[in-house]
């Protein structure tokens, strides 16, 4: 029985060496609203990709409002300040998560809401009217007479596959256009601008370049990867005018959409400059549990451009009051008029 | 530059891998080649080859800084197969490969509750040598054994709730320092016990961190996944982490036995921010033995 005793005994010696668990694990950063706004703006300051593009001094914001954040402040006050210094960055792509709130840009919300180039019940009524018809995302009515095709794809999240626009655009193989009518499209599934993009006309032409954030400095980067149109497998291609209609209100996955289209022979971007958001958004949490997201990585146009804060369109033109109140989109019937004259 | 990088490292762990067959190999070798004067006059066989097979399951909590600075607790499995080699109680070598798959969740309160995933490889190898131990005939042993080999331990957490899934990975190679002290009770019996408890520290190990976290450049048109900071880095941390395995083994016959044991796990590449990765595991492990050689004696 001692024996036994002493040998459990021996065995058991090793155990407090697992208590020794704290020796490798070390600390947290300490959860406090001071730890957490440093290391929010620490990881602006190494991993945000756009700093030259937006013209923010971050140290000076960092100067500015640290002195506001005091341990033991509120979760509400601390999020205000937080959100004060995201909002510096005039970036969609920016946002904070707390348990009960959310930061989005101020200025990418007033871009799309405040100078927004497009009237739904206008669009909805005189041009897709109630005849219209709904395949996969996209929204598609004849118009013009029945000489032009005018799709509505209102959001990049909305499914758009090829097959289904392959179908609309052999249902309407007599039109002598389209009108793809993106505006106020927010972005989403990168993955549906490569499907649309399978009908159009590739010539092996280089899309655009791409660049992640690769180290601490605003100008590490990682080597370019150069993005290619993809090749039209299976699927007729369409080669007849395709006019994309933009505006302010488009972000993210159709500014990108926008960027890529214009590199198409048959294709002519009109309306007005998107609202940008072309960075890929990458997100993490906060030493309080918070969460955050902001762009890490930058694209490079075929003419070296980063057109971060929005791609220009190839004719430029703005919804007129006078049209509307006529019941007139003057961008479509620009459009239109554009595909009747080629 | 980061692929050639990487092509470094996926060459390191078949490496260590294929050490651990060989050195299986070279046990089975040790086995089949032994002729009958390997058996002294008693009949006693001095060589003896395990196999072992088992599963865990257990607590494990992570911090990886490079993708968030809390920490995740979870749960998770974690099957293991091992070998292991005996001469003549004497010196021993061991192999084992453990994987094992977690669920965790943040573990800051108040909490914006999201799950993180952690998928762990371990590869074991150390050679034992005995140092002390009673007589075979006597009724009851006491061993102590010491020795070392070299421990793998590779890692890949996974925040996906973070747009763009990130993903740290952490490698840890490292020389390992082993003790261990058992316990067998009435040998000579058919049925017996073994209490037995090992601890393996590592007091220098060379730890990768390819990139702090990785991003899924989907504006390249592919899924690539592509190291944010694309620094294929090595640093030398000295006592990195360390192993404890505590446990009981009943022996049924000579031929099968039953394992029921605790392993702690717990590495740290040190240095701090972005490239520090922590993490500790609390395993309850069974396993069965299969001996394909055994001292008959026993």
């Amino acid at each position: 029985m001692k024996n036994t005793s002493i040998r459990i005994l021996l065995v058991l010696l090793m155990l407090p060496l697992c208590s020794c668990e704290k020796l490798w694990m070390g600390n947290e950063i300490e959860n406090s609203a001071t730890e957490t706004f440093e290391y929010l703006w620490r990881q602006v300051d190494e991993r945000y990709s756009l700093f030259d593009v937006k013209n923010v001094d971050w140290q000076a914001v960092h100067d500015n409002l640290a002195p506001r954040v005091y341990d033991g402040m509120s979760s509400d006050s601390l999020f205000a300040v937080l959100s004060e210094m995201l909002n510096t960055l005039d970036d969609g792509h920016v946002n904070l998560w707390s348990d009960n709130d959310v930061f989005g840009s101020e200025a990418i919300f007033l871009q799309r809401y405040g100078n927004g180039n497009f009237d739904l019940n206008t669009v909805s009524i005189n041009y897709l009217t109630p005849h219209h018809h709904t395949t996969g995302g996209f929204a598609y009515n004849a118009i013009a007479d029945g000489q032009v095709l005018y799709i509505r794809y209102s959001s990049f999240t909305n499914s758009a596959s090829t097959s289904s626009l392959e179908y609309i655009l052999k249902k309407y193989a007599d039109v002598k256009g389209v009108v793809f009518d993106i505006r106020q499209n927010g972005g989403g599934v990168i993955q549906n601008e490569w499907n649309i993009m399978a009908l159009l006309p590739c010539r092996g032409q280089m899309l655009y370049s791409t660049q992640l954030k690769a180290g601490p400095a605003h100008n590490d980067f990682g080597e370019p990867v150069a993005v290619f149109a993809p090749e039209n497998k299976d699927h007729t291609v369409y080669t007849k005018p395709f006019v994309v209609l933009t505006d302010r209100g488009c972000y993210s996955a159709a500014s990108s959409f926008a960027l890529c289209v214009k590199t198409y022979d048959n294709v002519i971007v009109m309306g007005d400059t998107t609202a940008g958001g072309l960075a890929i958004p990458a997100g993490g949490a906060l030493p309080n549990g918070w969460y955050y997201r902001f762009g890490v990585s930058r694209t490079l146009a075929t003419d070296g451009v980063n057109y971060e804060n929005g791609v220009p369109p190839d004719q430029v033109v703005t919804l007129l009051p006078e049209a509307l109140a006529t019941g007139h989109d003057n961008i479509i019937d620009s459009a239109c008029t554009l595909i009747l004259n080629q | 530059m980061l692929k050639n990088k990487y092509t470094k490292l996926s060459t390191m762990r078949p490496l260590i891998y294929c050490i651990a067959l060989l050195l299986g190999v070279l046990g089975t070798q040790a086995q089949t080649g032994s002729t009958p004067d390997d058996q002294d006059l008693n009949g006693f066989n001095p060589h003896r080859c395990e196999l072992r097979f088992g599963g865990s399951l257990g607590y494990s909590v992570f911090r990886d800084e490079g993708t968030a600075p809390i920490s995740y607790k979870g749960i998770g499995i974690q099957p293991n197969i091992g070998f292991n080699y005996c001469h003549a109680e004497t010196w021993q070598v061991d192999a084992e490969i453990g994987t094992f798959l977690g669920i965790f969740e943040n573990a800051v309160p108040p909490t914006l509750n999201f799950s993180a995933y952690d998928i762990y490889n371990q590869v074991r190898l150390k050679y034992l040598h005995r140092i002390h131990g009673n007589a075979w005939p006597d009724p009851w042993e006491l061993q102590c054994w010491v020795g070392g080999g070299l421990h793998n331990f590779a890692t890949v957490t996974i925040n996906s709730h973070y747009e763009n899934a990130s993903a740290g990975v952490s490698e840890f190679i490292c020389p390992a320092l082993t003790a261990r002290i058992e316990t067998n009770s009435k040998i000579r019996e058919k049925d017996y016990w073994t209490f037995y408890g090992e601890m393996s520290l590592f007091p220098v190990a060379a730890v990768f961190r390819p990139g702090y976290s990785y991003i899924d450049n989907y504006t390249a048109s592919t899924n690539v996944a592509t190291a944010q900071f694309s620094d294929y880095e090595m640093h030398f941390q000295p006592l990195a982490g360390a192993t404890t395995d505590l446990g009981v083994v009943f022996h049924v016959g000579p031929q099968y036995a039953l394992r029921l044991s605790y392993l702690w796990n717990v590495h740290s590449s040190g240095k701090s921010g972005a490239w520090k990765y922590v993490q500790a595991t609390h395993l309850l492990a069974f396993d069965l033995t299969l001996r394909l050689t055994y001292n008959n004696k026993r």
